[in-house]
């Protein structure tokens, strides 16, 4: 007798109750997919309302052919706009999910583009999102490869189970990278925490509690202060590849990064509600919150781990990227 | 048919920590492309001095420029070129600049406005001893705080 899964189609794999990797293993992922194409679709909306005016304001000096062209074209912001939801209503439905999601990171980095010629730096609240819906389809490409046609798409289970790591680890990769380049681009020097105290001195405080005050205070005054926040913004960013090993490290690490978040907000005034959103929605138990019981989930060890073609997409992303690099904006303000 | 066993599936381990490999190298290859970014805000060293605009009250108290709305100077106030006046010290980041000026020159004047200093506050990032804190006045505004218009 053939097994089901939690929609009760056919998977044709046998199951197993231990699926350790995730919270939401058992569960149906409806919420997870449909919460991150909202996230996308919020930031994408928050993106284009500021394109809108900003292309119409002196302030904001339109440079560069994308920027100049797409200002030319009434309610173009809207339009791609537009584009970009039907991309993640198709991901929400999971109707075309892999194809809605690329039309949305398409449309998306065009609306990045456009926002980077106006504003002079891109949003990296943007990319946030960006990066987790381009680990998702990539996780989903992946099930599509190991389950090739219709069985695929009889396995949502697997796909988004596969989507959620995917998405987990571009998330990661974000936060590993932002390490990497704080000790690349200045090195030991940047553990010593001038640049956290610069960015102190740089902004009044979100909020007039004394604890604050004298939070920002010690670290304006006393370097030891200073190199220790240093240290703990380099040690969490760095560790954040520990997303990746369990639902149990997931959510304790999530914690870390959204403490780091609050700090940051707190002491530097700089809200990055985008990722605390999303490590919210993918490391917390919200299965087990609710309290639903666990379904079987499928059996996956007798899939390979890699098939080629994965291989191939992979380095595929990286060689075109390597081809993009005279598109991508690289100074640093 | 079904079957258990006795520990979680490696398959999304390896999903995840491929996916993690391929963004971080394509990232640091492309800089920052949507959706692919290195994420290095604020990765260079610090500067030795960090800067602000700022509207000061007539209690003294510091604001951020947005906190007012209905700016009237005396003269059109071009915050970039009062900074650059202001000497070496007083280097803001940019975008902040930028919608300082928005602030100011967007919206109507109000006629009932409380008078408001524009100051630039330009600190020494490095502790010890020495001048640590220099104010340029930019110019003496009369403006509305925000939400009392």
């Amino acid at each position: 007798m053939p097994n089901r899964d939690v929609h009760g189609h056919t998977t044709g794999l046998a199951v197993t109750n231990l699926g350790a990797a995730s919270f939401w293993d058992g569960h149906d992922r409806a919420a997870l997919r449909i919460g991150l194409a909202l996230i996308v679709g919020i930031e994408l909306a928050a993106e284009c309302s500021q394109i809108a005016w900003q292309s119409g304001d002196p302030h904001f000096g339109a440079t560069g052919t994308i920027a100049v062209r797409l200002a030319e074209i009434p309610g173009a912001a809207w339009i791609l706009l537009a584009l970009a939801l039907g991309g993640l209503v198709a991901l929400g439905l999971d109707r075309a999910a892999i194809l809605g999601g690329a039309l949305t990171l398409a449309v998306g980095a065009m609306i990045s583009a456009w926002q980077t010629a106006l504003v002079g730096s891109p949003s990296r609240n943007a990319f946030f999102p960006g990066a987790a819906l381009l680990g998702w389809i990539l996780g989903q490409a992946w099930a599509w490869w190991l389950l090739p046609g219709q069985r695929a798409l009889a396995s949502r289970p697997l796909r988004e189970r596969l989507g959620e790591a995917g998405a987990l680890g571009c998330i990661a990769a974000a936060y590993v990278g932002s390490c990497a380049s704080k000790l690349i681009v200045s090195g030991s020097e940047w553990a010593e925490g001038m640049q956290l105290r610069a960015l102190i001195l740089r902004q009044l405080p979100p909020v007039e509690w004394g604890w604050v005050a004298a939070w920002r205070a010690s670290i304006v005054d006393h370097d030891v202060a200073a190199a220790a926040a240093a240290v703990a913004t380099l040690a969490i960013e760095g560790g954040a590849w520990l997303l990746l090993v369990g639902p149990r490290l997931r959510l304790a690490w999530a914690g870390a990064l959204i403490s780091l978040h609050i700090a940051i907000l707190l002491l530097c005034t700089m809200p990055y509600l985008e990722p605390v959103a999303l490590l919210v929605l993918f490391a917390v138990p919200w299965p087990r919150i609710a309290g639903h019981p666990a379904r079987a989930t499928p059996d996956d060890s007798a899939l390979p781990r890699a098939p080629a073609m994965v291989a191939v997409v992979l380095v595929a992303l990286v060689l075109i990227a390597g081809l993009l690099a005279p598109l991508g904006w690289t100074d640093t303000p | 048919m079904a079957r258990t066993r006795a520990r979680g599936s490696s398959l999304p381990l390896v999903v995840g920590l491929a996916i993690f490999c391929a963004y971080f190298v394509a990232a640091r290859l492309v800089g920052n492309l949507y959706p692919l970014s290195t994420f290095e805000m604020y990765s260079r060293p610090a500067p030795e001095w960090a800067a602000r605009v700022f509207a000061r009250d007539a209690d003294g108290r510091l604001h951020r420029v947005d906190a007012f709305v209905g700016w009237r100077c005396p003269d059109p106030t071009d915050l970039r070129a009062a900074l650059a006046s202001c000497g070496a010290r007083h280097i803001a980041l940019d975008y902040v600049v930028r919608d300082d000026q928005v602030a100011i020159d967007d919206g109507d004047p109000s006629p009932a406005g409380e008078p408001v200093e524009l100051i630039s506050r330009a600190q020494r990032v490095a502790t010890g001893p020495g001048e640590r804190t220099h104010v340029c006045r930019i110019a003496t505004c009369t403006a509305t705080r925000r939400g009392s218009q």
